[in-house]
């Protein structure tokens, strides 16, 4: 039984990664995206908990009408030292000519310590482990993707998951705000140098996850009541409804490359 | 915003100020500031740091300058740090400012889909991004009884604008520009500058003009480089101290030299 909406993005022969995949909206995209993916796709999914990411998979196999291959992966992108295996095990068994698409999604991320303000930011450590995961992890990683899949024979996708907190400052979030914005430009700059490769970044919204947990418990009032007023309204997403509408754009596939665009269609590029 | 007399004595720092741009800052805010000031400037090179306070004292002898030579990324940055924001009887001082002016091109001969070493991409954002975060709280803690503070972040087009080859470039300024919007918003108090000197006739620029993969990019460049064209460190500069003194900027704005 065949997918509806099949498009050049996806369809038949896909290969799909998606980090983060143990969890909140990782989750989300592989069943969303599990479901779009034609015969002899692959799936991807990496996350630091095998556990979730069992879960995960086992939700893709139950919605899933094809007969789809996922493969775990688990490792830590804060570990530099381990992306040569992490990296090998995700691009493992891919042959040229295996596949005609390849979508990757950078979806895994963290967002920092919220107590500290801008100023409190001291230790180097945990700012280099921060920018590790959120930053350095996204660009090598994407530098791999390219190795795999060097020419343009095959349909190439990347898409970074963003947030509004790219381009708006928030109180007690100078590391997550600032590793959006490095990840918008440094996509942007990707899209101006390979015409061939779709490039997205996405913005999904206010979610019901776990991630929304720590920053509402920040410390800052405003952030409080702006989440608690936006729960008032309804206006907290689930993350299957933002992991369809990503799937949508992608499904469309009528943005420019290298835009930034978000669940609400409140702002583009 | 009432315009701001500059003319105190203030505690200062410059980043990267062994030559280029930082060099120039450090020279007009020197001439700036007011008895009793202080300029702190760092970077690798001693003799670099020594030719800029030679020229600072030539110019403005009223003011103490003090070296302090190393790497602000490195792995005695803690220390290094400390040294740098070590204010001498904070009493004495009306304003204290800092300048992030350090920074690097990173590798422009790669394209995004070539960065593959991990470790470049680390130490590049480092250096441009986390050792700011670092050296800034340090700043901040050492200044908290002086209560009028000034931050700027030397920043570039790349913040706003990609540029192709200069991903890693982009990146960190679009990072840092927005780590300082947070503060402005963290700290009202505080006049939070993020400063577009242009491109300048710089050793930045001549290395962008030989290494660029892109050849547009590279290109232009060479352009600026062979025609002259490039602006004098000290003409940005100006500006930048002009900005800072009319005092009328947003804080946590991005201004570039040709606003």
């Amino acid at each position: 039984m065949a997918s509806t909406g099949l498009s050049a993005m996806f369809g038949p022969a896909t290969f799909c990664a998606v980090t983060g995949g143990s969890r909140g909206l990782g989750r989300s995209i592989a069943v969303q995206l599990a479901g779009r993916l034609g015969e002899g796709s692959r799936l991807v999914l990496t996350g630091r908990s095998l556990q979730g990411l069992q879960e995960t998979k086992r939700q893709v196999e139950e919605g899933c009408p094809n007969q789809l291959e996922v493969k775990l992966v688990t490792g830590d992108m804060e570990d530099t030292t381990a992306y040569p295996a992490l990296f090998f095990d995700i691009f493992a068994d891919t042959q040229p000519g295996d596949f005609k698409n390849a979508l990757m999604i950078h979806n895994a991320g963290t967002v920092g310590d919220v107590s500290k303000r801008a100023a409190e930011h001291s230790d180097p450590q945990i700012l280099n482990k921060y920018y590790a995961t959120n930053l350095t992890s996204v660009i090598a990683l994407t530098a791999k993707f390219m190795e795999v899949f060097p020419c343009s024979d095959v349909r190439r996708t990347v898409v970074n998951i963003s947030s509004g907190a790219a381009i708006e400052p928030l109180a007690h979030h100078a590391l997550y705000c600032s590793g959006k914005a490095a990840r918008n430009m440094f996509f942007k700059v990707m899209a101006e140098e390979e015409p061939d490769v779709r490039v997205l970044s996405y913005s999904p919204g206010p979610l019901d996850t776990d991630m929304l947990q720590t920053v509402r418990s920040c410390g800052d009032k405003k952030i409080e009541d702006r989440f608690n007023a936006m729960e008032s309204k309804g206006l907290i997403l689930s993350p299957d409804h933002s992991a369809k509408h990503m799937c949508t754009l992608l499904d469309e596939d009528k943005f420019k490359s290298g835009a930034f665009l978000d669940v609400f269609d409140r702002f583009s590029l | 915003m009432a315009a701001a007399d500059m003319k105190v004595a203030t505690f200062c720092v410059v980043t990267g100020a062994s030559k280029g741009l930082g060099q120039a800052v450090a020279i007009n805010l020197a001439e700036t500031v007011g008895d009793g000031s202080l300029i702190v400037i760092t970077a690798r090179g001693e003799d670099g740091l020594n030719e800029t306070k030679k020229k600072i004292e030539s110019v403005a002898p009223h003011v103490t300058v003090k070296i302090v030579a190393g790497d602000i990324a490195g792995p005695y940055s803690d220390e290094l740090h400390k040294r740098i924001c070590d204010v001498p009887s904070p009493g004495s001082f009306k304003h204290a400012m800092i300048i992030h002016n350090a920074g690097s091109l990173g590798d422009v001969s790669k394209l995004t889909s070539e960065l593959s070493d991990p470790k470049v991409i680390t130490d590049y954002y480092q250096l441009n991004v986390s050792s700011v975060l670092c050296l800034n709280s340090q700043f901040f803690s050492a200044t908290e009884s002086i209560v009028r503070r000034t931050v700027v972040n030397i920043t570039s087009l790349c913040a706003l604008q990609p540029f192709k080859s200069w991903g890693l470039y982009c990146g960190g300024k679009a990072a840092r520009d927005m780590i300082f919007k947070v503060l402005a918003q963290e700290q009202p108090a505080v006049r939070v500058l993020s400063y577009a000197p242009g491109p300048l006739q710089t050793e930045m620029v001549e290395e962008a003009a030989k290494k660029t993969a892109d050849p547009d990019i590279r290109a232009f460049f060479v352009g600026l480089s062979k025609n002259r064209t490039a602006l004098d460190p000290d003409v940005s500069t100006k500006k930048m101290v002009k900005l800072l003194q009319d005092n009328k900027f947003e804080s946590g704005s991005h201004i570039d030299f040709y606003d």
